[in-house]
């Protein structure tokens, strides 16, 4: 049979679809079976990176929280160290430890609408519910914090922070942790049906993700022991002790563990940090005059994190003005849907793409940019 | 350890890696020999392309790109950085040493900047549907009078 | 653990919802939310630091009376509060009333009053 009888269909599974979120897949079908995928991105490019090539930096960092719609507060803090990093200056200490515990608690909540919307995608309502109902509590931590739900306007800005805590909120974040480690009781129940449909389905092997660009959870699933926390140490790191989860497997299922083991490990950071907050001041002093812009020195730095998805990067160039003369911004699902879900569709089956387009915790702000 | 790299990048190629900091470390080179440097460096260790970024300098007339390099190992981060013309500028693509994590940045510079990448499978659009302008990210582009 | 499971569905049902009726009543608002904004024309100093360093250009200074205010357009703002740090004698500030949807635009436009300034000739 040569390959001109055969029926080729394609399908287009697309952003109105309920399951797919604002990013667009075109699918090559022989029957059931997936022959070969192409993504189509760009129904979210709004043009960051030129941008903020028209705003001082304290107006950039209220743009830098929408970069990422799911965890805008890791974004802030990579937008803030670059432009630190560019300036020689240090934030002072207690800034530095509400800033670790606000990245933390933003990377719990991000793995909590993961963690429900794969359950979405397979038709399991009560982790759903379960997912988002936690994040909630979560979510009202950060609006007594930084004044609103979802997006903190640039409340970690270049030289420390804008607001300081207000009275009452330090157990208020313990009995969230509380709420937290409730929650992960329920997800140690494993349902059977998730289990049947997660394992085995989409398997990544170490060498393949290496030439594809994954990182972050990804890669870790896959086998390789690599986190930019403990290899490229920022903020405060380096003097905190905890541990990074691996798995060899590389499926779905593996994935999903990686989800609930980093959460346990976030906890322990918070508590360890909550400790030792000191008393100080919250802003850098030379930076804290809003109504005088500063100059931005002559030069480049490259400033590398670990966002809840993977390896977030902005390399910022500076020719001696207030404004910046280029910001790139690396975002870690740029990598994770444009060749690493091609690669893992061929040969799948048709009921099989929900879960393996979920279970590799994307973005697509983060990818269209 | 950064300066065994120093020492190895020195005594074949003849140019010096400037060390920054802990774990940042900034080279120049010239375009000819760029691609035998990048194949000589991931032979070294530096497994990640982490970005390829592309600036525009209008006034000297030249277009840079720098190729940020990771490696695994030895846990230090390595930017390689080149000067091309900036009438109608085209590079050999890396494709062959990086794979598809080199293919779709190159896709993505090609759109927004203009740059030719020979060598490369497929530099179709990526963003921008039905535009047929001049390349968005580029400093002379004047926004407001293309959409009147 | 599946003891524990069970004692605390047990638990659960003899607790009330966590859900409220919202529009008779609603849960708190904390201090401290960016919701819109209020003016006092009488500490403006008319300055214009708050249409400097506003992102998005929505605050635009006129002319009212021989004296300059800012009017504030709530369509093209993110609600940041960049403006209430600025603002030197505090005169403009984030309240806690969270704007609605409207079908009438011109209801966004937060301007100062001419009636009341009247009044101080």
């Amino acid at each position: 049979m040569s390959e001109d009888n055969q029926n080729y269909q394609e399908f287009f599974f697309g952003p109105a679809h309920p399951g797919s979120g604002n990013f667009s897949v075109k699918l090559k079908l022989e029957g059931e079976k997936i022959i070969a995928a192409k993504s189509i991105p760009g129904y979210l490019h709004r043009g960051f990176e030129k941008l903020m090539e028209y705003r001082t930096p304290m107006q950039n960092a209220v743009l830098s929280d929408r970069i990422c719609v799911f965890e805008p507060l890791a974004w802030n803090l990579v937008h803030a160290n670059a432009v630190e990093e560019l300036m020689k200056i240090q934030a002072p200490e207690r800034a530095k430890h509400i800033r670790v515990i606000l990245a933390e608690l933003s990377r719990i909540q991000s793995h909590f609408i993961w963690y429900g919307a794969l359950s979405m995608a397979l038709g399991f309502d009560t982790g759903f519910k379960l997912a988002f109902g936690y994040r909630d509590f979560i979510l009202d931590v950060f609006e007594s914090i930084t004044g609103a739900r979802v997006y903190p306007a640039g409340y970690i800005c270049p030289g420390g922070v804008r607001r300081d805590l207000p009275e009452g909120v330090e157990e208020k974040i313990l009995k969230t942790l509380e709420k937290i480690d409730e929650m992960r009781l329920w997800e140690e129940l494993e349902n059977p049906t998730f289990q049947a449909r997660t394992k085995g389905v989409g398997v990544l092997k170490l060498e393949d993700a290496l030439k594809l660009g994954a990182t972050g959870p990804v890669l870790r699933a896959s086998g390789m022991k690599t986190d930019v926390r403990k290899d490229d140490p920022y903020e405060l790191y380096s003097n905190l002790d905890f541990d990074i989860p691996v798995e060899k497997e590389g499926d779905a299922y593996a994935r999903f563990r990686i989800g609930l083991r980093e959460i346990k490990e976030s906890v322990k950071i918070i508590r360890q940090v909550l400790k030792k907050l000191p008393q100080g001041e919250i802003m850098e002093p030379s930076l804290a005059n809003l109504a005088v812009p500063y100059n931005l020195p002559e030069g480049e730095v490259y400033v590398r994190q670990e966002a809840a998805r993977g390896e977030a990067a902005i390399y910022l160039v500076s020719d001696g003005g207030i404004k910046p003369y280029r910001c790139k911004v690396r975002g870690p699902s740029f990598f994770h849907l444009l060749p690493v879900l091609e690669h893992l569709l061929q040969g799948e089956q048709i009921a099989d793409v929900p879960v393996i387009y979920w279970s590799l915790n994307h973005c697509p702000a983060d990818m269209d940019r | 350890m950064e300066n065994k790299i120093q020492e190895k990048i020195y005594s074949q190629f003849g140019v010096e890696a400037k060390r920054e900091k802990q774990r940042r470390m900034w080279l120049k080179i010239d375009q000819e020999r760029l691609l035998d440097l990048l194949r000589f460096l991931n032979v070294l260790g530096f497994e990640e392309l982490s970005g390829l970024s592309a600036l525009d300098w209008p006034k000297q007339e030249k277009m840079e790109l720098v190729y940020h390099l990771w490696s695994y190992q030895e846990k230090m981060l390595l930017s390689v950085k080149t000067m091309i013309a900036r009438e109608s500028p085209g590079i050999d693509s890396v494709v062959s040493i990086w794979g598809a994590s080199a293919q779709i940045q190159e896709r993505e510079i090609h759109e927004l900047f203009g740059i030719d990448f020979p060598g490369n499978p497929d530099l179709s659009e990526l963003f921008l549907e039905d535009y047929s302008g001049p390349p968005p990210f580029l400093k002379d582009f004047n926004w407001r009078k293309h959409y009147e | 653990m599946k003891l524990k499971i069970i004692l605390k569905l047990i638990r659960n049902l003899f607790q009330k919802p966590l859900t409220v009726r919202f529009p008779h009543e609603s849960i708190p608002i904390a201090k401290g939310y960016r919701g819109k904004h209020e003016h006092n024309m009488d500490k403006c100093v008319s300055c214009g630091l708050c249409a400097k360093i506003c992102p998005n250009k929505a605050i635009e200074m006129v002319e009212v009376a021989g004296k300059k205010y800012p009017k504030i357009d709530l369509s093209k703002c993110c609600f940041c509060g960049l403006c209430q740090d600025i603002c030197p004698v505090k005169a403009l500030k984030l309240t806690q009333e969270i704007p609605q949807a409207t079908p009438d635009p011109s209801s966004l436009i937060i301007e100062v009053d001419k009636t009341k300034l009247d009044k101080n000739p």
